[in-house]
């Protein structure tokens, strides 16, 4: 009859392994139990599991990354893209000014235009009153329905300015300028008007009229905007989660000209 | 071999490879993220650049606003191909400051650089300024496009990002005004109502906080603006009474209460349309765009530095025949010290006929062309000055006292309800160039009528001395060749008869006196002062406690210059049996000249004549228009500019309620005057040039109105194109401007044309 020596594993009752061996004595054979695969099993699950949620997570955090990456890039596009056309227009022909009062109620713009900028060259080559002194380079700034419910935003110019000395002109040109905007407002705004009663003499007379327009910083030549983006990629459909909404605003650097001042 | 050896070690293989594959995706998306941080970081570059190229605009405009000559390359009356020619520059306005660090070469390109606070990046900039050579319209005359328009580059660098930006800057002159206010331009109007509309003829009107049109009150017909130009405000355009108006195009219309800023959506701009184009509108508010012409505040460095030429200083204290202290005070500031500067009464045309009147005495003959004086006293101005371009700035107030740069040989003629003066003034023969620029208030002084009726007092005097030598039987229509003939033109001759002892009974009285034996003439001269033919004549001259005498004559305090005067037309009378033209001259002269002495020499004195001759003068106008009469007129032909906020009565409605910088009329002691006026007399202001109000520095007294009594001025004004083009010897110098930006263009730039830019 074999006995079972329940001796500590890998150690023989009567000495070393190697000494057991060669001296014939019979050492206990080696293996795991079941509790010990099952065991070793299940935390090799765990460790699998982890690393799989880990794995995913990442993809899923990087993808994140990417479309967050994503919208500040459009963000970004479009900052510079609008302020570029704002600061070297003359002045917005669309939308006309709206009350300081109606402002929170502005709804936001759907597919079609947002805005349009006017800008203006002179050109000393030719004698006024002739109109070709004053050439003017028209952009609109349109919102077009992407496929997966966002919007992309789309610049058309129209310009009387050859892009080169000699080149064609006037020209049309396209151009995408980002996507991902889920909704966009673009406005200016002006004073209620004033209107006199009988409010008379020279001490009221700051009261009841104010600044310039330029001179207060608001009015015609400061454009507000709030535009919307979403992350794009994450699926068919219209995101519903603002990534990231930008409130502000741009003056015009130039001001409406005539051919004849 | 055992296999449970080789097959431990497997699950690090795969934890490699899982590490691996995420160190991939991870190192992916750091080089990404590199490549945006990189982007934005240019992107902020860039940003800042354009700031450093703004600052760099701003600092030029800053410098143009000081130095209204200021370019870099050329010079600011002659275009430039290219940017050859680096121009010196002679001062600075702007100097260093928290951030902003200036290079202030000697020449050409403007250079300094900003330093960002917190991130202590700096970014330089390099600007360059020159006039654009703009051809000049044929359709505006009140602006010259051909020195309007500069051309401004400016580059900006931060690192390896370069912005630049070209900008077109419009170069707005006074000159181009005829009412222009930098706070509010109120076109009611204040004096009487009137029964035909006023004119108010060419050039641009402005107010940089409103424009008001309307009327003193529902009484008064209004004004008509007639050959506008433009009309336009940055603020608010206000209408409160339907005012017709014309255009240089000859469009007409009418600008309408409820087509205001208050109602926006019937504003009507009045567009002029070429081949499709808008090529001006003329009327605009703030939302339309009505742009900001606002001039900046005036650096009298400009003018006291200058060197061609240089200026005539008028320091207190100094004085010189036809400038010195003044007895006259304004009411409002008694303890202010006035200093008088008489001109000539005379127009000088000819230069020798220059260098024999009264001038300052350091001013040499070869500066009579166009000559600059600068005042650091307030300054009561009146007369002819000797010069053909005069500029006179003033650190202080300057009253306008009477007629300035007037021929007093131009004549009236107005249309009726003195609406328009159908007679172009013409430069070297009616008038002179003139332009008169105050760091304080330029107001107009009516208190002395003698400084602006003389002309006007000289056709009474003469008419009313003939009253007094024809008796009774004189036919009053016989009056008109010989003292009010018509007058048709300044350089026309003097078209007056002589008084005949045919038609002068008394005349024929003393002519009939006799002379021979030739020992008599002289006792019969000495007897001519008490001689009954003259009686009417010596108490015309005498004082006199009843007012209803007072009121027909024209009293003199002197007697012994009463007597003078009437040997010397009795004289005249008893030799020849006439009054030659001529020898009324001299006695009118004498007159006036005695006058004069009374009111300076002696403390004011209601019994003088020149109190009640102003409401002899206008019935007499009136009841022979476009004659040698003439309507009491003080007449000032000179672009006015001067600086004072608006701070007197004002109503932002109609009514009778609005103040100005005016005058008169009234009894004032310190002024030393009493009321030659009454309500139903008439006085005109005729004013030729542009009014213009920068309205940018503190005013010193508040007006209420108490100083004014300007119910019997009636305003005319109209626009004068000497100061634009054309102006040639009768162009001022250094007349001020503003600059404003109209066209924006910015663009990335290489860092190779920065360098390159010079």
């Amino acid at each position: 009859m074999t006995r079972l020596i329940l001796v500590p594993r890998g150690r023989c009752a009567a000495g070393t392994p190697g000494r057991q061996a060669s001296s014939g004595l019979h050492c206990p054979a080696r293996g795991v139990t079941l509790v010990e695969i099952m065991i070793g099993f299940a935390l090799f699950l765990l460790l699998l599991l982890a690393v799989y949620r880990l794995f995913f997570a990442e993809i899923r955090s990087i993808r994140t990354a990417l479309e967050h990456i994503g919208v500040n890039e459009n963000a970004r596009l479009f900052l510079s893209q609008f302020a570029n056309d704002v600061r070297n227009s003359n002045r917005v022909v669309f939308p006309s000014p709206v009350m300081r009062e109606v402002v929170p109620k502005l709804i936001c713009t759907g597919e079609g235009k947002v805005c349009t900028f006017e800008g203006q060259a002179l050109d000393f080559a030719v004698k006024p009153p002739d109109e070709n002194f004053l050439k003017l380079t028209t952009v609109d700034w349109r919102l077009v329905r992407a496929k997966d419910g966002t919007f992309d935003l789309v610049r058309d110019i129209n310009s009387e300015v050859p892009t080169r000395p000699g080149g064609p002109a006037p020209w049309r040109g396209t151009r995408a300028v980002c996507g991902g905007v889920k909704d966009m407002v673009v406005y200016t705004e002006i004073r209620r008007p004033v209107r006199f009663g009988s409010v008379p003499g020279l001490p009221l007379k700051s009261f009841i009229i104010t600044e310039p327009y330029e001179t207060d910083g608001t009015g015609p030549y400061l454009v507000h905007v709030r535009i919307t983006f979403v992350r794009q990629g994450g699926g068919s459909g219209a995101r519903s989660d603002a990534a990231h909404t930008i409130r502000t605003c741009f003056a015009l650097r130039g001001r409406p000209n005539g051919v004849n001042p | 071999m055992n296999m449970y050896r080789y097959s431990s070690g497997q699950a690090l293989i795969v934890v490699l490879m899982i590490a691996l594959i995420l160190g991939i995706l991870i190192g992916a998306v750091f080089r990404f993220q590199q490549g945006q941080i990189h982007l934005l970081s240019r992107s902020a570059k860039d940003y800042l650049a354009l700031c450093a190229a703004e600052a760099g605009v701003h600092a030029v405009l800053a410098e143009m606003k000081a130095d209204y000559q200021f370019v870099t390359h050329g010079t600011p009356y002659i275009p430039l191909k290219g940017w050859s020619s680096p121009a010196k520059h002679k001062y600075w306005l702007v100097g260093d400051a928290d951030g902003l660090q200036l290079d202030h070469a000697e020449r050409g390109v403007y250079t300094g650089r900003i330093t960002m606070k917190r991130t202590r990046i700096t970014g330089e900039f390099k600007v360059r300024v020159k006039l654009a050579g703009s051809k000049n319209s044929v359709d505006t005359k009140t602006v010259d496009e051909s020195h309007r328009y500069f051309v401004l580059e400016s580059i900006g660098n931060v690192g390896d990002a370069c912005r630049k930006v070209e900008a077109v800057i419009e170069k707005v002159t006074p000159g181009s005004f005829m009412q222009y206010d930098g706070q509010v331009l109120d076109l009611a109007e204040l004096g009487p109502n009137r029964l035909v509309p006023g004119i108010v003829r060419r050039g641009r009107l402005y107010g940089q906080e409103m424009l008001k049109v309307g009327k003193r009150g529902p009484l008064d017909a209004g004004l008509e603006l007639l050959d506008m130009e433009k009309i336009s405000t940055p603020g608010y355009f206000k209408t409160t009474a339907g005012t017709r108006v014309t255009f240089r195009n000859g469009k007409s219309g009418h600008l309408k209460p409820d087509a205001d800023s208050d109602l926006p959506e019937g504003f009507e701009t009045f567009p002029e349309v070429g081949m499709g184009k808008v090529l001006t509108q003329f009327v605009l508010d703030g939302m339309r765009g009505g742009k900001s012409e606002k001039f900046p505040v005036l650096n009298p460095d400009y003018w006291r530095k200058a060197r061609d030429p240089a200026p005539i200083i008028l320091l207190p204290g100094f004085s010189f025949k036809g400038f010195g202290p003044s007895k006259w005070r304004n009411p409002a500031k008694p303890a202010e010290v006035v200093y008088d500067l008489k001109f000539p009464d005379k127009y000088l045309t000819n230069q020798a006929e220059a260098e024999d009147s009264s001038k300052p005495s350091d001013a040499s003959s070869d500066d009579r062309g166009k000559t600059l004086i600068y005042s650091m006293v307030p300054l009561r101005i009146w007369g002819n000055p000797p010069f053909k371009a005069l500029t006179l700035v003033c650190e202080k107030d300057v009253y306008i006292a009477g007629d300035f740069n007037q021929n007093p040989k131009n004549p009236q003629n107005w249309d009726l309800g003195w609406r328009e003066y159908d007679k172009k003034l013409e430069n070297g023969t009616d008038k002179n160039g003139v332009m008169v620029i105050s760091l304080g208030r330029i107001w107009f002084d009516y208190s002395n009528p003698l400084n602006f009726l003389r002309e006007e007092l000289k056709t009474l005097l003469d008419y009313e001395i003939g009253m007094r030598l024809g008796g009774n039987e004189l036919n009053p229509l016989a009056m008109v060749p010989i003292t009010y003939p018509p007058r048709f033109g300044t350089t026309a001759r003097d078209m007056r008869l002589p008084m005949l002892a045919l038609n002068f009974n008394k005349i024929g009285t003393l002519f009939a006196l006799p002379k021979t034996p030739p020992e008599v003439i002289p006792v019969t001269m000495g007897s001519l002062l008490v001689h009954p033919a003259l009686k009417e004549l010596r108490e015309y001259f005498d004082p006199t406690s009843d007012p209803a005498a007072y009121k027909q004559r024209f009293c003199l305090k002197g007697f012994l210059a009463r007597q003078k005067i009437v040997e010397t037309i009795g004289g005249a009378c008893y030799m020849t049996g006439a009054l030659l033209p001529f020898e009324r001259d001299i006695a009118i002269g004498m007159i006036l000249e005695r006058m004069e002495k009374e009111m300076d020499d002696e403390e004011p004195d209601r019994s003088l004549g020149i109190w009640n001759a102003c409401d002899r003068l206008f019935k007499l106008a009136v009841k022979n228009p476009r004659t040698g009469f003439r309507m009491p007129e003080m007449t000032v032909n000179a672009l006015l500019i001067d600086s004072a906020e608006l701070n007197a009565r004002w109503d932002s409605l109609d009514g009778t309620g609005k103040v100005t910088n005016e005058l008169g009329n009234i009894d004032d002691k310190l002024m030393r005057c009493f009321r030659y006026a009454g309500d139903d007399t008439r006085v005109i202001l005729r004013h030729h040039g542009g009014m213009i109000h920068l309205r940018n520095r503190k005013a010193d007294v508040f007006l209420d109105g108490r100083l004014r009594e300007d119910q019997p001025i009636i305003r005319r004004r109209s626009w004068d194109s000497t100061f634009v083009r054309g102006g040639g010897d009768y162009f001022p110098p250094y007349p001020p401007a503003a600059f404003n930006i109209i066209t924006w263009r910015d663009e990335t730039a290489a860092v190779e044309e920065f360098k390159a830019f010079e």
